[in-house]
């Protein structure tokens, strides 16, 4: 792809992200007028009282605003995280969790809600019990003393098992009138009360992978080729595996540990980022974070306006996600093997 | 002709199978007319006994038990699943049998053989499961204080302490004629507007366990729970913004499982400019030894407490601190202190 | 000078298994060299050429690039000295020709770089000399198989290797095509790259010349050059079938075919 039609892309999608961080702050349950939200956006870094009362900006500057960036950095990583598992496993069909991490992260979170330990506990142990069931499913393979791919994703469907069954045990005790559906909830992703704490603390893993993703993006895009031709190309293998592996589950284990598990964004999107601007990651990873922001953002917004309560965003993003990538892997069948 | 027939079959087993089901789940299934004790339980069903209960189990902790400490008859438990701290006060919650948790374990049941299992109405696999061992069971309402004291009532009776059932009720009942008589002499336009947050953020504490909404207007205040959400038996997150656009007059926190804190939200620059907060009307219902809030005798004193903190004027003469106390010797013949309660 | 790729009594079998693919083969290939590798089916032909470019690691014995111990090597290193074109071209995803081409310069770009414009030029110059620039923005999974290959020795080629490798270059193409890549891997040779070829057609050998090396179902080796291969029986007992090498005066060169069925 030309390289001004791909910076022109960029632009559009910026602009886009623009025009729905602006629609998102206008929409919400507390009613304010567009114009006043505008004004609040707009005018009130520079001036300290308007028109606007203090709830008013209280709701756009403490409740909108931290889910719209929360919305922006999740549907990143998400989107950057598939894009490069697709690559890492040479498979347009793979998702974030294939090693496991949201899993993981979900018997974390609901072992912390069992034990009735606050917020940010159940935060800690989402990002640590991910990390650890990663670092679990790459162990297997190395005590079996075998490289490959397959054994990689051998090892995922086993620990995925395993999260799963760990999972069961805990929604069986789980008390079902407080307890389980706080599980629930939580496991179908929710962006509601995120705090600026919370933002900045992820800031630092998600700006740091993000940039070595962005850097390793031609790597990536090498060893998609297949161990054997990506060795035979003098491309490190296993280290560019794992430092990509290492950024994506960083990725992934802080935006489920943000805000729950939410599917379907890092299957679908790195594929709608290829229908844009090709294959290549390094057109990808720019173009899919920008995608996946938007979209989520998108989705939160439905989701906290539609409905008298708050929908979860993984029903949303799969009712949309489901279908589209039906629609995608029809548009695309010749091109996929 | 063969359709005509066919038709005739089809609708005699349509309206047999319907009279049949309607049968079946009228009365419990070891129901006796000639036995001397007769209930009907919260969802209709007649549930007979030839003598008192002597021994009881459930598997819906925390909801039940309470009703039985009320009664006096404790010692009668033979299995429960609940391990609140009032539950440590009278047996060790490791050491108790269990008949399963929440969900029905019928072997267990049926190796225990307790004269009566008792659990929510509205679970009726739960009920028909335990007839199905030979076990009595009845169901109990939690949705309005008439609820409750109907339990107390008819469990006084499956257990042969009837007096005491009536003084229990009579206890409760003066707390709530003590609340009534006073907040009569506000107009029910001018009452405040009151949420109960739940455990997770952006939750409202409303769904079919607990007697949120009748609590509030009792105590007078004015539940801004919309009636749809008030009965479901899910979570009902309305999310922070719902709750920002009530702006109720006053906040109070369930239990103290809830993710938001009392410090949580006084401290919040986001929540300062509510109304609750500006005016200091953030409170959290003590809930240390056992829940206020959840369709037991204990609500009695739960609709005190917010009736006190919604209208400090109206009870100067009383001390909660005193009454909490009292009210825990007299219902459960505890003797606590206010730590003990959650009372600070 | 030492030649660019040295094999010493390698031995190689695949874990768990007793039987040896390779059994202390040595052999060398020189600058310049076309070195064809034939065999029957199973004998270890790609085993070989794995092991000289360290995709296996030998049992026993060692492999020397330039006179370097291979295992003391960069992955990049490896790749500037060796290109391989392997038997099939699959990608899983559809990268245009040229950035597959481009793939090629990764033995020479750092960790967290990009290619830069002058790996752009080179790439261009592949394809113009390869003739294949005007499938440069089509998709690699679109392409015909013989063009796919095509895409494979120009990314071979951009590496700017030594020597380049090819895994039975001609199996899957029809007789023109087949053609074509001899005469294209000949060029190459005349360029100065060395190449290692495996293939199951004996006449292949003989047609580009160089040396031989034929390796059998017991793991051992035998070299031979352009001059001792052409011999009937040495090449029916490779395959177990009667070969005719009847020198052919239209063709100006030995011939191996196939007796009357």
């Amino acid at each position: 792809m030309k390289e001004k039609r791909f910076k022109g892309t960029i632009a559009i999608l910026l602009v886009a992200l623009f025009i729905v961080v602006i629609i998102a702050s206008c929409c919400g349950h507390y009613h304010l007028d567009p114009l006043t939200c505008l004004k609040l956006l707009i005018i009130k870094p520079f001036v300290k009282t308007g028109d606007w009362s203090e709830l008013d900006e209280s709701v756009i500057y403490g409740l909108r605003l931290p889910r719209i960036i929360g919305a922006i950095i999740v549907g990143t990583c998400l989107s950057l995280s598939g894009a490069s598992y697709q690559s890492v496993f040479q498979n347009p069909l793979v998702s974030p969790d294939i090693l496991g991490v949201s899993s993981g992260a979900c018997v974390g979170a609901a072992l912390a809600i069992l034990l009735h330990l606050p917020k940010t506990f159940i935060m800690i142990f989402a990002f640590m019990f991910g990390v650890l069931t990663v670092v679990l499913t790459v162990t297997i393979p190395k005590v079996l003393k075998s490289e490959s791919n397959i054994m990689l994703v051998l090892s995922g469907i086993v620990v995925g098992g395993l999260t799963g069954s760990a999972m069961g045990i805990i929604k069986y005790i789980a008390d079902p009138r407080d307890e389980l559906p706080q599980i629930t909830y939580w496991m179908m992703g929710s962006l509601d009360g995120l705090s600026y704490s919370t933002i900045l603390f992820s800031l630092v893993p998600v700006c740091i992978c993000v940039f070595v993703l962005m850097r390793m993006s031609w790597w990536i895009d090498v060893i998609s080729m297949g161990e054997k031709d990506a060795q035979t190309l003098g491309a490190n293998v296993k280290r560019i595996r794992l430092i990509t592996i290492a950024c994506s589950t960083l990725l992934t284990a802080t935006s489920v540990c943000m805000a729950g598990t939410i599917g379907w964004i890092g299957l679908v999107i790195p594929h709608f980022a290829r229908m844009f601007v090709g294959t290549s990651n390094t057109k990808i990873v720019p173009t899919a974070a920008l995608l996946g922001a938007i979209f989520l953002l998108g989705v939160d917004t439905i989701a906290r306006t539609v409905a008298r309560t708050e929908v979860p965003l993984g029903i949303i993003t799969g009712l949309i996600g489901a279908p589209f990538y039906a629609w995608l892997l029809y548009h695309q069948r010749t091109r996929l093997k | 002709m063969k359709k005509a027939s066919y038709l005739i079959i089809a609708v005699c087993l349509v309206f047999t199978s319907l009279f049949g089901c309607s049968k079946t789940s009228k009365d419990d299934a070891l129901f006796n007319e000639n036995d001397p004790i007769i209930v009907v339980d919260g969802s209709g069903r007649r549930v007979s006994f030839a003598e008192p209960a002597k021994t009881v189990a459930t598997s819906w902790g925390g909801g039940v038990d309470m009703y039985i400490y009320a009664l006096g008859v404790g010692d009668r438990l033979v299995a429960t699943n609940s391990k609140h701290n009032i539950d440590r006060l009278f047996f060790n919650p490791d050491e108790m049998p269990k008949v399963g948790r929440w969900v029905l374990d019928k072997e267990a049941l049926a190796d225990i053989q307790p004269d009566v299992y008792l659990h929510g109405s509205y679970a009726t696999d739960q009920i028909t499961g335990a007839n199905s061992v030979k076990v009595r069971a009845y169901g109990m309402g939690f949705h309005s204080f008439d609820d409750i004291a109907k339990n107390i009532t008819d469990l006084g009776k499956i257990f042969g302490v009837e007096e005491r059932a009536a003084y229990v009720n009579s206890y409760c009942e003066n707390i709530l004629k003590l609340v009534k008589d006073r907040v009569s002499s506000i107009p029910k336009d001018q009452y405040p507007t009151v949420i109960i947050l739940g455990e997770q953020i952006g939750e409202l504490a409303a769904d079919i366990y607990d007697t949120i909404d009748i609590m509030i207007e009792m105590a007078g205040g004015k539940s801004m729970t919309p009636d749809e959400l008030a009965t479901k038996t899910e979570t009902t997150v309305v999310g922070l913004e719902k709750i920002f656009e009530w702006n109720p007059d006053f906040i109070f926190l369930q239990d103290y499982y809830c993710e938001l804190t009392v410090e949580d939200i006084m401290s919040s620059s986001t929540w300062a400019p509510m109304t609750s907060v500006k005016n200091n009307h953030v409170f959290a219902i003590p809930s240390e030894i056992d829940a206020w809030s959840k369709g037991n005798p204990s609500c009695y004193i739960g609709t005190l407490y917010i009736s006190m903190q919604m209208y400090p004027d109206l009870y100067t003469d009383i001390d909660i601190n005193k009454l909490a106390v009292e009210f825990y010797h007299e219902v459960y013949g505890l003797d606590l202190t206010l730590e003990q309660i959650g009372i600070h | 000078m030492s030649p660019i790729v040295r094999l010493s009594s390698v031995s190689f079998s695949y874990p768990g298994s007793k039987r040896k693919i390779l059994d202390d083969c040595s052999f060398s290939i020189e600058k310049g060299e076309i070195v064809s590798i034939l065999g029957p089916n199973g004998s270890g032909k790609s085993t070989l050429l794995n092991c000289a470019c360290n995709l296996l690691t030998p049992q026993s014995g060692l492999v020397y690039l330039n006179d370097i111990p291979i295992s003391s090597m960069t992955i990049q290193n490896v790749a500037k000295v060796i290109g391989y074109v392997q038997q099939y071209q699959e990608s899983a995803f559809a990268y245009s020709v040229f950035d597959y081409v481009l793939m090629g310069r990764a033995n020479r770009i750092e960790m967290f770089r990009k290619p830069d414009s002058n790996d752009f030029r080179i790439v261009e110059n592949v394809l113009e000399k390869m003739r294949i620039t005007h499938l440069s923005d089509r998709p690699i999974t679109e392409i015909s198989g013989g063009e796919r290959q095509q895409a494979a020795i120009a990314r071979a080629i951009a590496q700017e290797p030594q020597v380049i490798f090819f895994d039975e270059p001609t199996a899957h193409l029809d007789f023109g095509n087949q053609i074509s890549t001899l005469k294209l891997i000949a060029s190459l040779k005349n360029e100065g790259y060395a190449i290692v070829m495996t293939t199951h057609n004996p006449d292949h050998s003989i047609l580009l010349g160089g040396k031989t090396v034929i390796l059998n179902k017991e793991g051992h080796l035998e070299i031979y050059d352009a001059s001792q291969i052409a011999k009937a029986e040495l090449l029916s007992n490779i395959y177990n079938t009667d070969l005719l090498v009847p020198f052919v005066k239209e063709a100006e060169r030995f011939v191996c075919i196939p007796k009357s069925l």
